[in-house]
């Protein structure tokens, strides 16, 4: 996109109507990401009939607003209740709740606000410059490679997990079976649903993240008495200068690896937050270290999964593929209209293209008009005393799960999942790896099927598809790296 | 000559405690893969739905058994990995079965009597199981659940949620 082009779509874009689409679509999202349950994939959904009488491109600015506000909200409910309002807000609450605890919830809100609007100015303008290269990059990887690097990006989830790595590889693996429930994509037949119709669709997301955060982490923590009833705020609500510094870098790093992951068909916003996360782990940290509550665990993943989010665009504007549910939506909400994701879109409509890019720009900005002068209010939500939020949590997490589909069945899935949760913690198992497994799980089965059907069954291609094989070493000589330092770590102390 | 893989003053039945989440992967990788056995692995050259979910039963067999000889031999893993131990000042010893149970109680009420007076049942265990003992205070939190309920009922969930009782 030249210079012209963008003036064509700012111009566009600052139309009154699209504006207030734009805001509109910022504060929904806002919403809809601070309640967990609610997600933007299925607000979009809900949505879309109101698009028919719209304008295409007022139609398109209002649900990516919506999907990028949800970013944003999403980590604040991530970092406040250890409650993930959206999946890639996992990786945040790992260090966004620690601070939380320790009274710095403000400082962490706003340190996300930040690094997800550096990420997305940058990644909007990435995207309009550099569309149709990075389009041609996610097609030169092959399903082989895609398997290599979601075994790397789970390998890195158990390794980066709370607890020791063994239990958490075997956890992620429990979850990749969880997300096998469903009906069979390539054979189109149901499997292990034991005859219950409503397991057809598989098990969602939603209960299972609300039954193991939302209850599980909930009971651990009046169990333990280890969180306390009130938490004393920090007096300075906003990032000091020494929380800057500490983020900065990572949100740079964040960005650049959300920005090529979110490119890449079939990986997450989650995908991309882990891997800024895992990449962060082998940089030393200004403030303390990863997985205590360190600034670097909010701004990286922060960063990556609204670069992810914006990047996810380019596959489904340059080759008609939608990357995820929510893109999925967005391209129907296009079709709707009668317009074609895909090679020719960027030519056939540049200019709503141009303000589809210069909304990015506006809705980011004004998502932290909205979101930085509350980081404080929001983080006052702690003062309330721990035994008057739980009852809040509960309730909320309730109205989430049966809200989604509008099913008995989900909320009794939650209450499955809360007491398997619950059974974990009893045997000193932290349980989060499974949530990543689950999610990542079927796009590895996926890969890997393709993979195995176009070498007629040899899996000896994953050794030789250079991104597969670089990826499985990597694993390799990392966990025997971790495994001598563990034997030497013993030894010493013997 | 150190022994790196020998926890030296660990009774067996500390050893075997140890082992216990090991042992409860594997059993659990053993369900799992009891049920992908009900699904061919292949077709032929061809991928079947069962491959994926017989790999992923076998790495949990695999891993859960390492895990619990590693813990028998080295004895038991951090305390950091999070089993609830109930000994904190402000520990609620029954929050599990109050917390499940509102849970269990809301999926109860709400086909029969509606989302509304649901969240009111369900608040009650949950409250107390957090550990609110004020009889005012208890009121106030399900009076304010009961208001965000219909607010967020009426205004952000659709029309088919079942906010009332079917009369």
């Amino acid at each position: 996109m030249d210079l012209a082009a963008w003036a064509a779509g700012f111009a566009l874009a600052l139309t009154p109507e699209n504006l207030l689409l734009c805001l509109l679509g910022a504060l929904l999202g806002t919403l809809i990401g601070v309640l967990p349950g609610i997600g933007p994939a299925a607000t979009l959904a809900l949505l879309l009939p109101l698009t028919f009488t719209m304008e295409p491109t007022g139609a398109i600015i209002l649900m990516a607003a919506i999907y990028y506000g949800a970013q944003y909200g999403g980590s604040t409910t991530a970092i406040l209740l250890n409650v993930p309002g959206e999946c890639s807000g996992v990786v945040t609450a790992m260090d966004g709740h620690k601070l939380a605890l320790m009274g710095r919830a403000g400082p962490a809100i706003a340190v996300a606000a930040l690094a997800s609007l550096f990420a997305g100015l940058a990644t909007a303008i990435m995207v309009a410059t550099l569309s149709v290269p990075l389009s041609a990059m996610t097609t030169a990887i092959a399903p082989a490679g895609l398997v290599g690097l979601i075994a790397l990006g789970l390998f890195a989830a158990a390794v980066m997990s709370p607890g020791p790595a063994l239990p958490a590889l075997a956890l992620i693996l429990i979850g990749a079976g969880l997300g096998l429930v469903g009906t069979d994509l390539a054979g189109g037949m149901p499997r292990f649903t034991f005859g219950i119709p409503e397991l057809r669709d598989g098990i969602g997301f939603v209960p299972l993240v609300m039954g193991i955060f939302g209850l599980a982490e909930l009971i651990r923590a009046l169990e333990t008495g280890g969180r306390p009833q009130r938490i004393a705020l920090a007096r300075w609500p906003w990032p000091t200068r020494a929380d800057i510094a500490a983020s900065w870098l990572p949100t740079l790093r964040g960005t650049g690896v959300g920005a090529v992951l979110g490119v890449l068909p079939g990986a997450s916003t989650l995908l991309a937050a882990l891997a800024a996360r895992g990449l962060e782990s082998s940089f030393a940290t200004r403030d303390r270290p990863l997985g205590t509550g360190a600034m670097a665990g909010v701004a990286a993943p922060e960063a990556a999964n609204n670069a992810a989010a914006q990047s996810a665009l380019v596959p489904l504007l340059t080759l008609g593929l939608p990357a995820s549910p929510v893109m999925a939506v967005l391209a129907g909400a296009l079709m709707i209209h009668a317009i074609m994701p895909g090679p020719g879109f960027i030519a056939q409509q540049p200019q709503m293209f141009g303000a589809l890019m210069a909304s990015l720009v506006l809705g980011n900005l004004i998502l932290v008009v909205l979101n930085l002068p509350f980081a404080g209010v929001w983080a006052s939500l702690l003062r309330v005393p721990f035994r008057r939020l739980v009852p809040l949590i509960v309730v909320i997490s309730l109205i989430g799960v049966h809200s989604v589909q509008n099913s008995m069945f989900d909320v009794w899935l939650m209450l499955g999942f809360g007491l398997f949760g619950w059974l974990l913690l009893r045997l000193g198992l932290e349980p989060t790896p499974l949530v990543l497994g689950f999610i990542l799980g079927p796009a590895f089965e996926e890969y890997l099927r393709r993979t195995l059907l176009f070498s007629r069954g040899d899996a000896g291609v994953l050794l030789s598809d250079p991104v597969s094989a670089t990826c499985l070493a990597l694993i390799a000589l990392s966990g025997a790296w971790m495994a001598w330092r563990r034997w030497r770590q013993r030894s010493q102390l013997a | 000559m150190p022994r790196p893989f020998a926890a030296p003053s660990l009774p067996f039945s500390a050893r075997l405690r140890a082992a216990v989440p090991g042992l409860a992967l594997t059993a659990m990788g053993a369900g799992m893969a009891m049920v992908a056995a009900g699904q061919p692995a292949w077709f032929g050259a061809d991928v079947g739905p069962g491959l994926m979910a017989r790999l992923v039963a076998t790495g949990v067999i695999v891993l859960g058994a390492l895990w619990a000889l590693w813990s028998a031999l080295m004895g038991p893993a951090r305390a950091e990995a999070g089993c609830a131990t109930g000994d904190g000042a402000d520990a609620q010893r029954f929050s599990a079965p109050a917390l499940l149970g509102a849970v269990l109680i809301f999926a109860l009420v709400v086909p029969w009597l509606g989302m509304v007076a649901a969240v009111a049942l369900a608040a009650v265990p949950a409250a107390l199981g957090a550990g609110e003992r004020e009889p005012r205070a208890l009121a106030l939190t399900v009076g304010l659940l009961v208001a965000l309920t219909i607010a967020v009922g009426l205004t952000v969930l659709p029309p088919t949620a079942p906010l009332w009782p079917e009369l």
